[in-house]
């Protein structure tokens, strides 16, 4: 360590570099995975509140939910509604009140099932025309007790309880039991589909068709896109913060290649002189990475509410302890280097 | 019972025809306190003799005893823990850390060995004239100095023998006899033995034997005892 500090406040500038490349890496990645996993929970937060196993739709459907219909008169015994097995509808929908539109996923569930979600405030719908929402549906004087309409009819709803983190393909849900979801569309008699809580092995035909709850979120319109495009995104910044680091710390190394000959010549082995240069790669690293982190929670602080953005204790933890490993993994190459230095190219002259 | 002794020691570059004898079978005996000159014309073997004895490389046949135990073929790792114990080498190019101050390069070995000798520094640094200096780094130094630090470094955790490749070359005459007398003085002194490679013929007279390597066969220099 002695080296490593040594050489570091002696060559302040290069390490500072170094240091810099390393928070403005790291920061980008914490903003993108926030960004990326804020993304991500509103597209899939509702269902994630199902704690569900499957989901069964029409087979034409295409994996898709919202395109699926199925008539409950027709449905099998095996797909009949119990306790573990409750009917879904879904579609997308414009929300009104005081001449202010918002795009809301209505969800059509029993509200004496497992679907039913948990409030925050209120109770749960129980008559026809009540409705329980999500939080972020409550802006512009929105509040539990006043009523919307949906998709400009006439019909008024009122909001009767709040849930929170209840999103479906990035939209705020509006939940109404099922009979008043049917009359809303116009579809009696009509589901999207059937939550499994359990897994559950049931004969389904030509008709009907099974999806994981992961499938079921990863069909949702954009989801593996978006998700993908951002892993992409983040993976590369790993692997490009290991080259940046690697390239310094190799061609640093190749600047000392006379110094370490000559530390070889007087006995200090090797393994001290690839000591020093990972012990170096972990203090601008651990540096490098604090500030990123700092700046990210600064950031936090300035973020409004309505950007998608989560950023959770173990995702930020996962990124960091990865970021520390590209950088050290990046100056490992040089090892390689350092070996190879022969302490006889210390003595000029002939040999 | 003589520091170092070499038995036969040879160095071959190469392979079958192509061989090239680098060194012819060389017998040499040092004893502790002696001041070895090593001269000769470029390109004829002293700095490969000089690293054999270092045990920076290892020489193709024969034996080199230190203190009677062979080191000519140890491997390079033991080679390196040997360097450190038991060596001290001055060389031509600067061979201090360049982000070291003058007394740091010596607390590096004091760290390496898990030692602390805050009055050697003192001393060592004071009587090479450079104890005003032990704060500036080595960029901040003439060569002059530079090279006496590089001779405290050398001689700083008492080496057996001290190698010295061309230590006054980048000096101007006065200071490169100033530098070999007082590596001269250490050397009787503290009773270690230096071998120093040299061109300057001026030098030879501050060293107590001078040895001549003309293509790869060493002998000894006849001289007229000086002084005395």
């Amino acid at each position: 360590m002695f080296l490593a500090y040594k050489e570091m406040l002696r060559s302040k500038g290069r390490y500072l570099l170094m240091i810099l490349v390393i928070v403005l890496v790291s920061y980008l990645i914490y903003f993108l995975s926030g960004l990326s996993f804020g993304l991500a929970n509103n597209n899939r937060s509702a269902i994630d509140r199902w704690d569900a196993n499957s989901v069964v739709i029409s087979k034409y459907a295409n994996n898709s939910l919202a395109s699926s219909k199925i008539s409950q008169a027709a449905l099998p015994a095996t797909l009949k509604t119990t306790k573990n097995r409750q009917p879904v509808s879904e579609s997308m929908a414009v929300s009104a009140h005081n001449n202010h539109d918002t795009n809301v996923t209505v969800l059509g569930i029993n509200f004496k099932g497992f679907l039913a979600p948990a409030l925050i405030s209120g109770r749960q719908a129980k008559t026809s025309h009540e409705i329980v929402v999500d939080q972020s549906l409550l802006t512009k004087g929105l509040k539990k007790g006043r009523t919307i309409t949906l998709n400009g009819g006439k019909q008024h709803y009122k909001i009767v309880g709040v849930t929170k983190n209840n999103r479906f393909s990035t939209l705020p849900v509006v939940f109404m039991s099922v009979k008043n979801y049917q009359s809303f569309t116009g579809t009696p008699g009509q589901i999207s589909g059937i939550v499994f809580k359990n897994a559950e092995k049931s004969t389904l035909g030509k008709t009907y068709q099974r999806l994981s709850i992961q499938k079921l979120i990863n069909k949702l319109p954009g989801y593996s896109a978006e998700v993908s495009t951002f892993e992409l995104m983040i993976g590369s910044l790993f692997v490009i913060i290991a080259f940046i680091i690697g390239i310094f710390m190799y061609i640093m190394t190749i600047e000392k290649t006379q110094m370490y000959g000559v530390m070889r010549a007087q006995g200090i082995s090797g393994g001290r002189i690839v000591k020093t240069l990972l012990s170096q790669s972990f203090l601008i690293g651990v540096v490098g990475i604090g500030i990123g982190l700092i700046l990210n929670q600064l950031t936090m602080l300035a973020i409004p509410d309505t950007m998608p953005y989560y950023s959770s204790g173990v995702l930020v933890a996962g990124a960091s302890a990865i970021l520390l490993v590209m950088v050290i993994l990046g100056a490992m190459v040089s090892i390689w280097r350092i070996n190879r230095i022969d302490p006889l190219d210390a003595i000029g002259g002939e040999s | 019972m003589a520091l170092m002794t070499l038995k036969n020691v040879t160095k071959a570059f190469g392979r079958g025809d192509t061989a090239v004898n680098a060194l012819t079978p060389t017998n040499l005996s040092l004893e502790a306190g002696e001041f070895l000159a090593l001269t000769g014309p470029s390109g004829s073997g002293k700095t490969t003799l000089l690293t054999m004895m270092g045990a920076l490389q290892t020489p193709t046949s024969g034996q080199i005893l230190l203190d009677g135990r062979d080191i000519a073929q140890l491997p390079e790792r033991q080679r390196s823990q040997l360097r450190f114990d038991e060596f001290g080498f001055i060389l031509q190019a600067s061979n201090l850390v360049p982000f070291l101050t003058v007394q740091e390069q010596l607390s590096l070995v004091d760290r390496l060995t898990h030692k602390k000798q805050p009055e050697r520094q003192q001393q060592l640094l004071t009587s090479l004239g450079i104890w005003e200096q032990r704060n500036h780094y080595p960029s901040e130094l003439s060569g002059g100095q530079r090279q006496r630090v590089a001779i405290a470094r050398a001689f700083y955790h008492q080496p057996k023998m001290i190698f010295a490749d061309e230590p006054t070359a980048s000096l101007d005459a006065k200071r490169a006899v100033q530098v070999v007398q007082t590596m001269a003085q250490m050397a009787h002194d503290n009773q270690q033995a230096v071998v120093m490679i040299t061109h300057d013929d001026r030098l030879l007279q501050y060293t107590d034997r001078v040895m001549v390597m003309t293509d790869g066969v060493l002998t000894e220099e006849k001289r007229v005892q000086q002084g005395a």
